[in-house]
């Protein structure tokens, strides 16, 4: 079902691939191209949003909605989906609004899902 | 209660090896097969799965059948029948796989036990997708003979319970029947967290005994001899462990023979030789005397952290939260196991 939902985000422009894990990395299900260590990133993705969310409730900034993680040849977003994290992988040039829209969508939908 | 065990026990190590009849009394079979008539006696509704014929012989057998155990060969047929399934099974990938095939067959709220093979937490860990997703129902535990079944010595069933970490891999419900099982047996139960079932009750139990004297006898030396701190001497002690435990988690026990010193750890040691209770120190002493390093060897020890782990994790969880140091916890205990 998760799957389904992540193929569904996939086919936005710009997107590569999409899994959601569960905050302690474990991967509950992935959509993610052949060639990424779903595992591996899975793991870092548990450690990085982690870390924002530690950072922002220090510095009071509230609960963390969305992480990026941006490199010259793409980009990582992950947003808080419940009990796990939505993370999506795009192209250095996408429409940044649009995925986050639909991000947002999928995010709701797999935190009802837990 | 309907019962599934898995593997009937490796016969020839118990006959021929380990030559248990004479060391330690009672008859064959021993293990898996034992257990399983253990329960068929008590009254339960027990199948033993095997799939190798050979590894008892027909006489041995048949006191399984006469006992009233159906034996199959196919683990998915055990793993239909019982409300508590038990892993009688080899050491490493064999353990994963099966349990790994029956866990979709297990009738709502079974409890899975490993025995001696492998700990509970690894167990859950191996399933965890499963169990976290689709088997939300299924509990994972220990019935641990903590000792070989068959031979009059082995009294207790070390039970996984609610680990010192604060998960529980099982409900309370089926620890519960797990409980009632080992009584209806005339056995005792013993419900230990399940992180520390297999420092207490498997073959490690040996070092856990004799770390445990020199952790006494160091406490009382220091507390009422030197009449040092508690902090000092916990710390001592602490020290000690930690550094023997990440030596061997390195480089192994030809890493620890390569970095200790022998006779400049005898010199040291006989200084806390302080008075005659420590028979436990003197026996030590002569013991690390004799040793042959050469039966070892030696190699270089690797690049190790002597950190104190709890207080690692504390400093991982205030920098990226306690998920994600249980995922990396998870990950990494699965890596020492595999």
């Amino acid at each position: 079902m998760i799957d389904r939902i992540l193929l569904e985000l996939n086919k936005t422009e710009g997107i590569k691939g999409s899994m959601v894990v569960g905050k302690d990395g474990l991967v509950i299900a992935s959509q993610l191209p052949g060639n990424v260590d779903a595992e591996l990133v899975g793991a870092m993705a548990s450690a990085a949003f982690g870390a924002a969310e530690r950072t922002a409730a220090e510095i009071g900034m509230g609960n963390l909605e969305q992480t990026m993680i941006e490199g010259e040849h793409g980009k990582t977003l992950m947003v808080d989906a419940g009990e796990g994290i939505l993370v999506v992988l795009t192209d250095a040039k996408v429409n940044l609004g649009l995925i986050r829209i639909t991000m947002k969508r999928a995010a709701e939908k797999i935190k009802a899902m837990f | 209660m309907k019962i599934s065990v898995y593997g009937a026990g490796n016969q020839k190590l118990y006959l021929e090896k380990l030559k248990v009849p004479e060391k330690f009394g009672g008859e064959p079979p021993y293990g898996g097969s034992r257990m399983a008539i253990e329960f068929a006696k008590a009254g339960h509704d027990v199948v033993l799965a095997e799939p190798n014929k050979d590894i008892m012989s027909d006489d041995l057998w048949k006191k399984v059948e006469d006992a009233g155990v159906k034996v199959v060969s196919d683990d998915i047929e055990a793993a239909k029948h019982g409300e508590v399934h038990i892993l009688f099974t080899p050491f490493g990938k064999i353990t994963f796989n099966i349990v790994k095939t029956i866990i979709e067959h297990v009738p709502e709220n079974s409890v899975i036990c490993n025995t001696c093979t492998l700990p509970t937490p690894v167990l859950y860990r191996s399933l965890e997708g499963i169990l976290r997703l689709k088997r939300k129902d299924v509990g994972i535990s220990s019935m641990h003979p903590t000792g070989v079944p068959g031979t009059p010595s082995q009294k207790y069933y070390t039970i996984a319970g609610k680990a010192l970490e604060g998960k529980e891999y099982a409900a309370e419900e089926q620890i519960n029947k797990l409980v009632e099982l080992v009584k209806s047996i005339g056995k005792i139960p013993y419900v230990a967290p399940a992180d520390i079932v297999p420092a207490v009750a498997d073959m490690g139990s040996l070092v856990t005994a004799v770390a445990l004297v020199g952790v006494l006898d160091h406490y009382r030396v220091g507390r009422e001899l030197i009449n040092a701190p508690k902090d000092m001497i916990e710390k001592q002690i602490l020290v000690s462990l930690q550094t023997i435990a990440s030596i061997i988690e390195t480089s192994g026990i030809e890493g620890l023979m390569k970095v200790l010193d022998k006779d400049a750890l005898i010199t040291s040691a006989k200084n806390m030789l302080i008075d005659e209770r420590q028979k436990d120190l003197d026996l030590a002493l002569k013991i690390i005397e004799e040793f042959d390093k050469s039966t070892i060897g030696e190699k270089d020890v690797n690049q190790t952290y002597l950190v104190a782990p709890q207080a690692l994790i504390k400093e991982a969880v205030s920098l990226i939260g306690q998920s994600a140091v249980e995922g990396m916890i998870r990950r990494s205990s699965n890596k020492l196991f595999e």
